[in-house]
């Protein structure tokens, strides 16, 4: 008994030791001097202000290292205005009970790889007016054009424009829109 | 009586300890050397053989004897046969009531006081048994109950799991922990120090983890103030799925096209875990567990991922070492840490990926190729380019088939 005390007195010990080694590789070897120049050195997560509503939410749900790591992402970065007109998990990010929810907006709102605000504007079209948009959620989205600004529609019908955007990263591209996209509803489990 | 010509005595010692009962058993060999083999065979208690050899050129051999050396022999054997059976017996109602299988385990006096718990099983009972743990977990083992299912999910009946706490009816897990002092087991349980966030600890309140679960335990009393669970799937591998037929739990529909039903196995979903079935039984196989339904960082990735499965390309990016794990799981890169197997980060979030052959999805209609290849790989009417997972691949234009892998970017 007083061995396994030991034994589990020391394990702390080891957890202290541990610290965050989220993977920390921005920069890919191999790519033209001229991208990696524009891009910088400074990843996705490094870019965010640190006190906005998204990186704060983005921390809560564990995704903050996520936007850290090689990518690359896109990432629609709602304005801070925009948090204040949505209810539910983003109200309240810090409750463990609301991470499910908060991870599955924030992923609704990363796409795989670099989409510049021209290319979805190509998109649109080609696709004659719309495009679907794969999201890191499993769902899309899908753009539009109005007045020369693209527009993303949610699951729900809600729109987010593309207000500023094309910040490259090294490990992707920032757009920030000027609302939160929100996914269908809930899934299976939550349907009571 | 002694038999000198014969100089062979057995003797048969009543017991010196009164209370060892019949179990103790002596058998003492003297040869003394008087020329007479003296042998003596005792029943003295302590399980002690003697060879005395004094060495005075006598041999003598000395049976006490009480119904003579056939007898005594077969009294012994019998005793050893009746000792034998009773353990057959008790392995025998032991694997009636809770599958007990080795018997020479089952006759351990410990255990067999163990097996008589008839009126509940303990959430313990897996680990004890080596032939139903898996060696080979080495973490795992600690922090898991049985071949991946949480100790606190073991022996769950169909109507509890979906509890929270699973398992543990409400009341009872007010009754259990709520209110009780934290198990000393727990008690340097510490959460990884990346975790420290989620579960802080405050002037009021600390936290713990064991068994599945997080424990909020108040600071002025030390008593358990809140149950956490740290894994959402209330089932584990070899449990019944109960809700086979009810189209509630049938899998997303992202999720569908990864997980069809085909041939005899089946896929069904809950709270946040995906279930592979085994059509006959009605049995788990396999636990899924699916980023952004209901499970993520801070949880528990099952232990049918404790071999590690990152996909190729991400392979030289994510590798275990001493302090944590990389696991893949339909969405994302965990990495898990090795003392507590915790998720302590997403390393990266995947999409489903994409396949050579395969039509390209509507959704990739959107040119996402990194900046650094774009000089590289831009779309023309013959070739158009895509990321995904981190690879480009080529897709023809007119048939919207995706070509080739042309480039590996991780």
């Amino acid at each position: 008994m007083r061995v396994r005390t030991l034994a589990l007195a020391t394990a702390p010990l080891a957890l202290l030791a541990a610290c965050n080694q989220g993977g920390e590789k921005g920069s890919t070897p191999g790519q033209p001097a001229e991208a990696q120049k524009k891009a910088g050195d400074q990843t996705i997560a490094a870019g965010l202000d640190a006190n906005g509503r998204f990186t704060q939410a983005a921390k809560a749900a564990g995704l903050d290292g996520t936007l850290a790591g090689p990518g690359p992402y896109t990432v629609l970065v709602p304005r801070d205005e925009a948090f204040a007109k949505v209810d539910g998990a983003l109200k309240d990010p810090g409750n463990p009970q609301n991470r499910a929810e908060l991870t599955r907006i924030l992923t609704y709102h990363i796409l795989p790889g670099t989409v510049l605000i021209e290319d979805l504007g190509k998109a649109v079209d080609n696709g004659k007016g719309k495009a679907l948009v794969q999201t890191m959620n499993g769902e899309t989205l899908t753009a539009t054009k109005d007045g020369g600004k693209v527009v993303l529609s949610d699951a729900s019908g809600g729109k987010a424009t593309i207000v500023e955007g094309d910040q490259q990263r090294s490990n992707g591209v920032v757009q920030y829109v000027d609302a939160v996209l929100m996914p269908s509803a809930k899934g299976a489990s939550e349907k009571k | 009586m002694e038999r000198r010509g014969g100089n062979v005595r057995l003797a048969n010692f009543q017991t010196e300890h009164g209370h060892g009962g019949r179990s103790q058993q002596t058998a003492r060999v003297e040869n003394r050397g008087h020329g007479n083999r003296d042998v003596r065979v005792a029943n003295r208690g302590n399980h002690e053989i003697r060879a005395d050899n004094s060495g005075h050129g006598n041999r003598e051999m000395r049976v006490d004897k009480r119904g003579g050396r056939e007898q005594r022999i077969a009294q012994r054997n019998e005793q050893r046969f009746e000792i034998h059976n009773r353990g057959d017996r008790d392995a025998r109602l032991a694997m009636e009531r809770r599958e007990f299988h080795n018997r020479d385990y089952a006759n351990v006096a410990p255990v067999r006081a163990f097996n008589d718990d008839r009126a509940f099983r303990t959430r313990d009972d897996f680990r004890r048994v080596d032939r139903w743990r898996d060696w080979n977990d080495g973490d795992w083992d600690r922090a898991y109950g049985y071949r991946g299912i949480p100790a606190s999910f073991v022996g769950c009946p169909p109507g509890l799991a979906k509890k929270s706490p699973a398992c543990v009816p409400p009341g009872l897990a007010r009754s259990e922990f709520v209110g009780r002092a934290l198990p000393t087991v727990y008690a340097s349980n510490y959460f990884p120090q990346s975790l420290r966030y989620l579960y802080a600890d405050t002037p009021d309140y600390y936290y713990r983890w064991g068994d599945g679960y997080a424990y909020r335990v108040n600071r002025t009393n030390n008593l358990v103030a809140a149950l956490l669970p740290l894994v959402g799937a209330g089932y584990g591998i070899g449990q019944p799925f109960p809700y086979m037929s009810d189209p509630y739990y049938n899998v997303p529909s992202y999720y569908q096209s990864f997980y069809p039903d085909y041939g005899n196995d089946y896929y069904r979903y809950a709270n946040g875990y995906v279930y592979q079935i085994d059509g006959g039984s009605g049995y788990i196989e396999d636990v899924i567990p699916l980023l952004d339904r209901g499970y993520g960082v801070g949880q528990m990735l099952p232990t049918s991922y404790s071999y590690y499965n990152v996909p190729y390309q991400y392979r030289d990016v994510y590798y275990d070492n001493p302090d944590y794990n990389y696991r893949y799981a339909p969405g994302a890169i965990y990495q898990v840490d090795r003392s507590s197997q915790l998720i302590t980060a997403i390393a990266s979030l995947l999409t489903g990926g994409l396949a050579v052959g395969q039509p390209l999805p509507p959704a990739y209609s959107t040119y996402n190729v990194p900046m650094q290849y774009r000089t590289s790989y831009y779309d023309t009417p013959d070739a158009w380019y895509r990321y995904s997972d981190g690879y480009i691949y080529q897709v023809d234009p007119t048939t919207q088939l995706i070509t080739a892998i042309v480039r590996s970017i991780v």
